[in-house]
């Protein structure tokens, strides 16, 4: 039957042709699950498209999201323990926003069903998530770039083409990433080496905030950035989605394009690529060109999957490759060039060059591979056991401005390859918790070429955790136990730079113990409380224990030091949110005291007067890893309010203190208080422009007063503020909707300068800049669908 | 935990144990002299040398004393500029590259307040920009102090002055004029 519709199908498009509705399978389905009662949302409730088998799960707030599907009628089933599930038809086009509400199963508690439905379980604690259109919107930036919209989320940049995410106060290797599941292992030996991720392969980006070292491992004592590419679709046909981005700025171009299928007639198998070429020129500040800051970025990947009634089993496999270029002004051979150029009102003339795509030295040329594999295999009446092992290889290459016999040379080149296995088992409901057990391995090597700057080294780790999760109807309990021991290896020479210095094999052995704790109650009227307590730990990194050499950019002589001990952490934080009505926002405080903090210190002499370290281009300040107690205390807020239909205003706010306990002295690089607002206004649909969006938006950074401006080589730059405005649209073409948006950042070409940015010593910050996107997507998928729907 | 772990120890086995790479620092310079000649007595020499044989951090680099006549007029050139890490004989002679690609390079000589001396760069590059690698010097009524020298690298943007570019050698030599 379905066969012989399809044959009349050409014909059926023929002759509607003034039928222009959204049906590339981009639709999606969200909205709330609540209590038919009392109104309060719930968390982990199942939700299964009965047509398709797709699946989804209220988050931890109570929303859901059902993406990739087809335009078409469905029934959706909703399930939630200790409720009646119920069986919803819906038809479906484009975006369509559902609350359910869900009555109690009062009588039988036992013979509830619970659909063996989860869609990746989060902890319970304080997140923000970018996705949708909020994530279209940052197309063609880098991740560091995109997440600073969350409020308590920054980023550490070194210039313009490398940021590093920083969530409540900590970075660098205090915030996981996690790359479509993978935790994310690049070099991090100093704050100019950015992640090695592509953001156009992620539907959604969640940062979590504060330490959640239970689930995803020791060093999480900052934060998670967990980078998901949409789930695999098991449909019918061929679809696909076209990204194009270019920027005024610096003369930015990016396209990427995704194709995704499934192949067999009874959608067991599915598959996408993807692929990502980005260009860049020399950025520009509000009144000249930085030179040598262009980048190159070409990325791929492939995803294969398997599903049937009851094992899953997915493939993933993915290329990223980027050669930046580092502004030249920023190369200072010694402290006198440092100094010199940091008294310069702007950068010389020379280095303000025009918008050219040239990168010469100093560069950097990173590559990163990944292959995944996941299975998961459902037990009837046990849950859901899953394996995945994945391999990761990053490359890393430095070049340096030198002479010429050295011109064809890298100055440093790290190789970092990373094994993780992981085995969790996700137990279906137990006296009414439920819940994950997990063990998790990894096996790392690093090799160098070129300079020393950190040894080689080989790591082994292992970790046992339990997580586990008991809710009712207005209160939901989490608590897990971690323990995580890890072996190191370095191999150095004693005298690192001295060719005949023997060599040593330094061994360190590191465990603890990581706990959390957590709650939420749901208040009416759709509030939400929630507290976590969660004590997380770090064991210091390679470059922490092992680091000696002067780091381009900043004319620091580092020194490691291997007697350091791990951090560990004691994080508290509570926030009240609010999801649905005319109001919704948050607000979370937080404390993370944090014992054993390592950072690095100038180093001073008896009479409170810089060491230096002589080398051949003279004295480098020396710098040191030092352990020291700190706490990180502070507050994010984001608020909106839907004033009308057309009308919403949203404000954000986030401050973070940081303060060394043994001193009293506030710790540099540290956020300044930020405060944004945004005026939305949302335009009638026509029958060209739907869902048309217009934003304004003025973002406020205060000083950073916290910090003396002897702590530093310049005292910390003056406050700014600076405006955007955005407009975004959706317009329907042939059988698909495209998405276009037009916005500027920086709309007044504001001169600031910007306290996290490494080289706010060296240049401005960036001017004004255009950015034009437009998503195109096409594909065939589930025509027949298309045609039942006429039918009716 | 025992068995994921052995899992990822198996798999990674196979790696070999891999050597540690020569120590190789391709812009270092280990040791410069300079050689100043009395225009008066050809026979009058002074050399003065800055070595630092294991490089940058390790031992602190050593440093003689420039021993000048007062009132005198002398010629100098740099007359040693060297990696002594290095095995590759081109690499090892810093001098050699800094003349052929003189037109990257400026030596800057910079004597403290006090000190009676005055150099004068006497070398220009194919681009008529002076280089330093050869120079005269005056010197005055007797006193001692520093003498700052600093070799900076300067690929495509020499423009005759020091401001651009970075430093590849900057080190203070003692200097008493008697």
């Amino acid at each position: 039957m379905k066969n012989c519709l399809r044959l009349f199908l050409p014909l059926f498009i023929y002759m509607i042709p003034y039928v222009a509705v959204a049906q590339n399978c981009d639709s999606m389905i969200f909205g709330t699950v609540r209590d038919g009662e009392d109104k309060t949302l719930l968390p982990g409730a199942g939700l299964l498209i009965k047509e398709t088998g797709a699946r989804a799960a209220t988050d931890t707030d109570g929303h859901y999201h059902l993406h990739h599907l087809c335009p078409g009628r469905y029934t959706l089933i909703v399930s939630y323990i200790g409720y009646t599930s119920r069986e919803i038809k819906v038809t479906l086009n484009g975006q369509k926003e559902l609350n359910i509400v869900l009555e109690t199963q009062r009588q039988n508690l036992k013979t509830v069903l619970v659909e063996g439905v989860r869609t990746e379980l989060k902890p319970l604690q304080v997140s923000s998530r970018l996705d949708g259109k909020t994530l279209e919107m940052t197309r063609g930036e880098s991740l560091g770039e995109s997440l600073k919209m969350i409020a308590g989320v920054n980023s550490i940049q070194t210039g313009p083409t490398i940021s590093k995410p920083v969530v409540q106060g900590l970075y660098g290797n205090r915030v996981l990433i996690y790359n479509a599941g993978v935790r994310q292992e690049g070099q991090q030996w100093g704050s100019e080496h950015a992640p090695e991720i592509d953001p156009f392969i992620a539907s959604q980006v969640t940062v979590v905030k504060g330490a959640s070292s239970v689930m995803y491992g020791a060093d999480a004592i900052g934060g998670v950035v967990l980078v998901e590419p949409a789930p695999l679709a098991y449909g019918n046909g061929l679809d696909g989605k076209i990204n194009l981005v270019g920027m005024s700025n610096n003369g930015l171009g990016a396209l990427s394009g995704s194709l995704e299928g499934s192949p067999d007639k009874n959608h067991h198998f599915s598959w996408r690529i993807q692929g990502t070429g980005k260009v860049a020129g020399n950025a520009r500040t509000a009144s000249y060109y930085l030179k040598n800051t262009g980048l190159r970025e070409y990325n791929g990947a492939l995803m294969l999957g398997y599903k049937n009634k009851s094992f899953t089993a997915d493939v993933y496999a993915s290329s990223f490759n980027t050669k930046l270029g580092i502004f030249s002004g920023s190369n200072v051979g010694s402290t006198e060039d440092r100094n010199s150029a940091i008294g310069r009102a702007e950068p010389l003339k020379i280095y303000q060059s025009n918008l050219n795509y040239d990168i010469d030295r100093p560069y950097q040329e990173v590559n990163h591979h990944l292959l995944k594999f996941r299975a998961g295999y459902e037990l009837p009446s046990a849950g859901t056991l899953n394996f995945q092992y994945s391999y990761q290889q990053n490359y890393r290459k430095e070049f340096d401005v030198v002479r010429a016999s050295s011109q064809d040379n890298y100055q440093y080149r790290f190789d970092l390859s990373t094994q993780v296995a992981d085995v969790f088992f996700d137990h279906k409901p137990v006296l009414g918790l439920n819940g994950r057990a997990g063990i998790n391995g990894i096996a790392q090597h690093n090799y160098y070429d070129g300079a020393y700057l950190i040894p080689f080294f080989k790591s082994y780790s292992g970790a046992a955790y339990l997580i586990e999760r008991w809710s009712n109807k207005n209160l939901e309990l989490e608590g897990g136990l971690r323990y995580d021991n890890k072996w190191m290896q370095a191999k150095k020479r004693v005298i690192p730079r001295d060719n005949n210095s023997p060599v040593e094999r330094p061994e360190f052995n590191f465990d603890q113990v990581s706990a959390t704790l957590g709650a939420a109650y749901n208040l009416p009227l759709g509030y939400r409380l929630n507290a976590t307590l969660s004590k997380g730990w770090r064991p210091p990194s390679v470059n922490e224990l092992f680091i000696e050499g002067v780091h381009q950019g900043n004319a620091a002589f580092e020194r490691g030091d291997r007697n350091l001990r791990e951090e560990a952490s004691l994080n508290m934080s509570a926030g009240l949110s609010r999801q649905s009505g005319k109001i919704t926002g948050s607000v979370d405080a937080y404390r993370n005291q944090i014992d054993g903090y390592i950072y690095l210190q100038p180093q001073l002499d008896a009479a409170g007067m810089p060491i230096f370290e002589i080398t051949q281009r003279g004295g480098f300040l020396a710098y040191q890893y030092v352990q020291i107690n700190a706490r990180f205390t502070g507050l994010d807020a984001m608020l909106s309010y839907e004033i009308n239909q057309h009308f919403t205003l949203t404000g954000k706010f986030a401050t973070v203190k940081a303060i060394n306990t043994v001193n009293k002295d506030h710790l540099i690089y540290i956020p300044a208080d930020k405060i944004t607002g945004i005026v939305r206004y949302a335009l009638p649909d026509t029958r060209l422009f739907k869902l048309t969006t217009i934003d304004f938006t003025a973002i406020h950074v205060a000083r950073q007063s916290n910090v003396r401006d002897d702590q530093d080589f310049t005292p910390a730059p003056a406050a700014y503020t600076i405006f955007d405005a955005a407009i975004a649209s959706s317009i329907p073409v042939a059988r698909n909707e495209w998405n276009l948006s037009l916005s500027i950042s920086n709309l007044l070409n504001a001169d600031y300068r910007d306290y996290l940015n490494r080289f706010r010593y060296y240049s401005a910050d960036l001017g004004r800049n255009i950015t034009l996107r437009l998503q195109v997507p096409f594909g065939n998928k589930h025509q027949h669908i298309i045609k039942k729907q006429n039918h009716d | 935990m025992i068995a994921v772990t052995a899992i990822v120890l198996s798999l990674s086995a196979c790696k070999k144990d891999k050597e540690l790479p020569e120590a190789d620092e391709n812009e270092l310079i280990t040791k410069v002299s300079l050689k100043f000649t009395n225009v008066a007595d050809a026979s009058d020499i002074a050399t003065v040398t800055w070595a630092d044989p294991d490089g940058e951090g390790g031992v602190a680099p050593t440093i003689g004393t420039l021993n000048l006549k007062a009132n005198a007029a002398y010629t100098f050139e740099v007359s040693e500029v060297l990696n002594e890490t290095a095995t590759d004989p081109d690499e090892r002679n810093v001098l050699n590259e800094i003349n052929e690609e003189s037109d990257e390079h400026l030596w800057v000589y910079k004597p403290n307040a006090g000190l009676n001396i005055s150099l004068v760069r006497t070398d220009k590059d194919e681009n008529n920009l002076e280089i330093g690698l050869k120079g005269t010097a005056a010197t005055g009524a007797a006193s001692s102090g520093q003498l700052q020298v600093i070799l900076r690298h300067q690929p495509g943007v020499k423009d005759g002055s020091e401001t651009p570019g970075s430093s590849d050698f900057d080190a203070l030599f003692p200097v008493s004029v008697n």
